[in-house]
């Protein structure tokens, strides 16, 4: 965890005032660590995402939290068929014949 | 590394612009955090951001051009993109609301809402709640803090900012339904409502009134007490004013919220005839027109 100020050195084209803008938007969401906001590295890889938006493709910041929202989505998305896909994988070889066949089926 | 032109498909005096604007159709494109799953476009986007390292920072591009560096000379130093830590723990902050329960079956059964045996991650935030709150048009102008009841039963005390807008919306974090499975709670949005006042206006920062004068202060002008938001103040009334002249005490307005300065008091002048006409107004009156006429409409033209 690192604070905003190691967060700023790092990621010299985002500014103080924009970071505060992202985080009152809660498009970056820090954890609180008693009266300081800390910041993890999934926080940081994501100021660098809204980085690249904002600063350098110039997408609006009307269109940032659809982009955002759908992102997020995505994700989740695919942590749910990972788990799903880590079940069926632990399943003994004629039960994932099973489903296979029937996913194939059905497409 | 392959030429950067042509990786980012320009020509070699393709202006700063051109090469910017290609450098973005491409990022869009090809950014690996706008494709999570797509490798290919991760290999690809690197080629194209070091392309842009060279081509996009005139001195560098120029260095390249006269052959002082090569294309592999300036590669990025590489950073973790955020779709490596989405969906795991590190990233729970950032789960989105959606429950997938349209998806049916095994999903709905796994991830819909309030279903037993969801994983744990699957926590949704709680809903916003929307609340009106009237108040007086001074507390709007000056700041006041209001005691709200919420949906259950608690009160809160409001602080009404300085220069609230009719209508504007104040956010009370955290303030809504309680969350899902261990999920935040909404946000209680607060409506304000800001009530009429009997002589002061709003248009945007500035109040107006209606000021009422003699028709002696209109002619010999005259020294005036006029209420403002705060206390009254004196005003001039200049020689010789006509109705719906507006005269304008400057900062007596209202302070805006986002710049911090304040708007003016305008005041528009309404010329008030005593309630009874005496015998003597009206004979120097007449004798004044005999000589004064004036016609106040004579560029109203003809018409019917």
């Amino acid at each position: 965890m690192i604070d905003e100020q190691e967060v700023l050195t790092k990621i010299t084209s985002v500014s103080a005032v924009q970071l505060r803008i992202w985080i009152t938007k809660e498009w970056v969401r820090p954890a609180q660590s008693g009266a300081a906001i800390v910041f993890g590295e999934a926080d940081l890889a994501r100021i660098r995402l809204l980085d690249m938006l904002d600063n350098q493709l110039g997408v609006g910041s009307e269109a940032i939290p659809i982009i955002l929202s759908l992102i997020d989505q995505v994700h989740d998305l695919r942590e749910q068929t990972r788990i799903i896909s880590r079940a069926i994988d632990a399943q003994p070889a004629d039960i994932r014949s099973k489903i296979l066949q029937a996913a194939l089926e059905n497409d | 590394m392959e030429d950067p032109y042509k990786i980012l498909g320009v020509s070699k005096n393709a202006s700063d612009d051109d090469i910017k604007k290609a450098y973005r159709e491409l990022a869009k494109k090809l950014h690996p955090d706008l494709n999570p799953s797509d490798k290919g476009a991760e290999e690809r986007f690197k080629e194209v951001s070091g392309a842009f390292d060279i081509l996009g920072k005139p001195e560098k591009r120029a260095q390249f051009d006269r052959g002082e560096i090569d294309a592999s000379g300036a590669e990025r130093p590489e950073h973790r993109y955020y779709k490596e830590y989405a969906g795991a723990d590190g990233a729970r902050q950032y789960q989105s609301d959606a429950s997938f329960e349209d998806l049916g079956g095994v999903f709905s059964d796994l991830f819909g809402h309030g279903q037993a045996g969801r994983p744990r991650q699957f926590k949704m935030r709680g809903g916003d709640i929307r609340y009106h709150l009237a108040v007086d048009f001074l507390d709007a102008v000056t700041g006041a803090t209001k005691r709200v009841t919420l949906h259950d039963g608690s009160t809160i005390d409001v602080k009404v900012p300085e220069g609230v807008k009719d209508h504007q919306t104040i956010r009370l974090a955290a303030k809504g339904q309680p969350g899902v499975g261990g999920g935040p709670p909404g946000d209680a949005f607060i409506e304000i409502d800001v009530r009429a006042h009997p002589i002061f206006r709003r248009e945007a920062d500035d109040i107006v009134v209606d000021l009422p004068i003699t028709i002696d202060e209109a002619i010999l002008g005259a020294k005036v007490d006029v209420p403002t938001i705060d206390k009254r103040v004196r005003m001039t009334i200049p020689k010789g004013s006509s109705s719906d002249q507006t005269l304008r005490l400057k900062g007596k307005g209202v302070k805006n919220s986002t710049t911090g300065r304040k708007g003016d008091q305008r005041c528009i002048l309404k010329i008030v005839l005593p309630k009874e006409i005496d015998g003597e107004l009206e004979s120097s009156m007449e004798k004044w027109r005999e000589t004064h006429a004036y016609n106040p409409r004579e560029k109203m033209g003809g018409g019917q």
